[in-house]
């Protein structure tokens, strides 16, 4: 007698198999105890898993959770990551702007400066008027003062994002 | 009754609270199958809780073709997988584990005969015990497929395994399960 496989059998409990296929098992299955044995214990085994008792977390756990879900930081969308490093973008714009309009600036004497060159001649004299009128207003001394603690302000600031830490002052 | 679309749904739109909602819905089964993996009730709480937190945190990144039950298991067994890794290599939830298994393809001749009679309530119990001394990967494979009662193409999408691995995992693990009832219960005479 040739019984059915483990394959055959579990391809008949779970309705996997061919309608053809699917046929001659039942036909065996009538005349085959002990094939019918073996398909009721494997439907035996998936009745007792499926019917096994969950396992139920504690009593706080929801609560728990809730509390980790409104605790935890949300996650930050592009304009609030860059609205929280908005020092970090200032720093960066006045970097790249002061380099990149004396990079454009820069132009050899004998030749005439093309249009982006004498756009930021332009920038830069505004600036450089600007500055001026600052320096007048506070002293020229005051302002050296300004830009040098600028400029460390933003160094502790860039290695205070580069270790991701606060740095703190010892007194 | 909400389902778990409308309740993600509201908490997209800032509505945090119907996440409990689901926390409450989804809750056993998770941890169920956080049990299973990792054989430790406080490990599977802390897993769960660290599930739940991060599938709070990437909701926008759930697709509605999906089902949540998936994508959350999906997220249940990574965390477990990492914890798993943690503790050491051999209980990492390796899902190549397999075993030479020719032995157990073969229905055994002394197996069960068609006088097999069992203490169905003992044979349960044995059972769950069997699923718990199974391999970790198909365990894994067999929590998802009777208790979360999922589809193959759900296991593939929560283990991340081709359909074949899945398909020959639970086969093993219901054979090999089989073959451990019919051992213990040895077949009573008939007259």
């Amino acid at each position: 007698v040739n019984h059915l496989t483990h394959q055959d059998i579990l391809d008949f409990l779970d309705g996997t198999m061919t309608r053809e296929r699917r046929a001659e098992c039942e036909r065996h299955l009538q005349t085959c105890p002990r094939c019918r044995e073996e398909v009721a214990l494997q439907k035996f085994i998936a009745q007792s898993l499926k019917g096994q008792e969950l396992v139920r977390p504690s009593a706080s756990f929801t609560r728990s959770v809730m509390q980790a879900v409104l605790a935890a930081p949300k996650e930050e969308t592009l304009w609030q990551k860059i609205l929280n490093n908005l020092g970090l973008v200032f720093i960066a714009v006045v970097f790249l702007g002061t380099s990149g309009i004396a990079f454009l600036q820069k132009a050899p004497a004998s030749t005439a400066p093309t249009p982006t060159q004498r756009v930021a001649n332009e920038v830069l004299s505004q600036v450089s008027n600007s500055v001026a009128q600052i320096a007048d207003m506070i002293g020229t001394g005051n302002l050296k003062i300004f830009v040098i603690a600028f400029c460390a302000v933003s160094l502790l600031y860039l290695a205070d994002k580069f270790f991701q830490k606060k740095l703190t002052l010892k007194v | 009754l909400r389902t778990d679309e409308e309740l993600i749904e509201r908490i997209l739109s800032g509505d945090t609270r119907s996440f409990e909602e689901l926390v409450y819905r989804h809750k056993n089964k998770a941890m169920t199958l956080a049990v299973r993996l990792l054989k430790n009730y406080h490990d599977a709480e802390e897993a769960l809780q660290d599930a739940f937190v991060r599938a709070f945190h990437a909701l926008r990144d759930f697709k509605k073709d999906a089902k949540f039950s998936t994508w959350f298991y999906r997220i249940v067994f990574n965390v477990c997988s990492t914890k798993l890794a943690q503790r050491g290599t051999s209980e990492a939830l390796s899902l190549d584990n397999d075993e030479s298994s020719s032995a157990l393809m073969a229905i055994p001749s002394d197996g069960l005969s068609p006088g097999v009679r069992f203490e169905q309530a003992d044979a349960a119990q044995l059972i769950q015990n069997e699923l718990d001394a199974l391999p970790q990967s198909y365990r894994v494979v067999s929590t998802l497929f009777f208790i979360q009662e999922m589809s193959y193409e759900e296991i593939v999408s929560v283990t991340g395994e081709p359909l074949g691995t899945v398909k020959t995992k639970l086969f093993r693990a219901r054979v090999m399960l089989r073959n451990a009832l019919a051992k213990k219960f040895q077949p009573i005479e008939t007259p």
